[in-house]
């Protein structure tokens, strides 16, 4: 019996998307101002410090008056300020030191200066177990690291609206990726301190695996397609193997993003004395990471189920006399 | 499916073998065999028009069905 089409559901269904998504626009809009912050309390604020986040405090002298400046002498000005505080947040995040991870996990070894804005420097290395996919907690909450230790200034609220800053140390440090604002979060990695003889004991063993995960997923997602598509150039299109391999690519495609969020549970569960929850997973925003990879599993396994069907229909085709 | 192809009968009873059969008509000794042997899925009015002038019988005489069960005796 053939199902009947109830184009008055699939009308119910967009106008809730269309409510939900207006729901979502005006939260976005309007929860930022409900709250403030009074001024911070906390003394070590003002001192000399290492910040991944935007709030550097350490920025080029502009002169107090800047009127007497050309437009171009002012924007050179913005520009070196712009390539000094981008210089230290990529000190900071230890991209400028060794670092070794994939999507799981993996090995950072950071050289800390307060004071450095250039890449040429020297300092003593810290080595860190690269956990990704955290999101800090509470929208005003700051993370910064003060003489080597890794602190969060967090909201007490007062009154419901209004609050003040106290800080506490944190037992690792947290290093803001690059992609910005996604789903309330800054999305960066927990940084668990080790020690030089963990790191250099596991970081080849990480390359490798990154090495091997990265021509394991190059093969699925790139030589099996070319690969179908030559022989299909060649006259081989429903084949058996054809259909077993796409399904296959879109597994691997579907899969992946699932594995990945599954993998950091454990590993969150693995490491949870260290993971205070002043940290969470960003699972829906790492998700979201994967949405081209998720847009093309699903394509891939439309076209397997089609080559499926069409594999039937080329053997019934076959046995037509 | 109990339809069951009655070729190998036809092809007794007029003392033809299928490769004779297969050049009288246009159509491949293999395709010829998969009729023969059953594991055709369907055959064009074309190829039981070819056949059926060829060996002088009806489409009857080639193809017969049995219910289910004698189907099923038939096959082991």
């Amino acid at each position: 019996m053939k199902k009947k089409f109830r184009p008055d559901l699939i009308n119910t269904g967009v106008l809730i998307l269309f409510l939900l998504v207006i729901g979502f626009l005006l939260l976005s809009i309007f929860a930022p101002f409900s709250r403030k912050v009074k001024t911070v309390t906390a003394n070590a604020i003002n001192s000399q410090l290492t910040s991944d986040t935007i709030a550097d405090p350490m920025q080029l002298p502009v002169p107090d008056d800047t009127s007497t400046m050309t437009y171009g002498e002012f924007r050179m000005l913005q520009t070196k300020q712009e390539q000094w505080k981008h210089n230290r947040e990529t000190i900071n995040r230890g991209t400028f030191g060794n670092s070794a991870n994939f999507a799981l996990l993996g090995f950072s070894a950071i050289r800390e200066c307060d004071t450095c804005t250039t890449f040429s420097f020297e300092g003593p290395a810290k080595y860190y177990l690269m956990l990704p996919g955290y999101k800090m907690e509470g929208r005003f909450n700051k993370y910064y690291v003060d003489k080597g230790r890794y602190w969060l200034k967090y909201v007490v609220w007062d009154k419901p609206n209004e609050g003040h800053y106290e800080q506490k140390e944190l037992p690792f440090r947290f290093s803001f990726s690059d992609e910005g604002f996604s789903f309330y979060a800054i999305k960066g990695n927990v940084l668990i301190p080790v020690s030089k003889k963990t790191y250099d004991l596991i970081y080849w063993p990480i390359i490798v695996i990154s090495i091997i995960i990265l021509i394991g997923l190059l093969y699925v997602y790139f030589a099996i397609p070319a690969r179908i598509l030559l022989h299909i150039s060649r006259g081989e299109i429903f084949t058996p193997k054809h259909v077993r391999q796409l399904y296959l690519v879109a597994g691997c495609m579907l899969g992946l993003p699932v594995l990945i969020i599954l993998f950091q549970w454990l590993l969150k569960l693995a490491f949870h004395e260290y993971i205070t929850a002043d940290v969470q997973l960003a699972t829906i925003s790492t998700f979201f990471d994967y949405k081209y990879l998720l847009m093309a599993g699903l394509v891939f396994l439309a076209i397997a189920k089609a080559f499926n069907k069409g594999l039937l229909l080329q053997h019934e085709q076959d046995l037509t006399v | 499916m109990p339809i069951v192809v009655n070729l190998d009968v036809m092809l007794g009873k007029r003392k033809m073998s299928l490769t004779e059969l297969s050049s009288s008509i246009d159509i491949t000794l293999s395709n010829l065999s998969i009729l023969k042997s059953g594991k055709a899925k369907a055959i064009r009015f074309s190829t039981l028009d070819e056949i059926c002038r060829v060996l002088e019988c009806q489409p009857g005489d080639i193809l017969e069905y049995l219910n289910p069960e004698e189907y099923q005796k038939l096959m082991g």
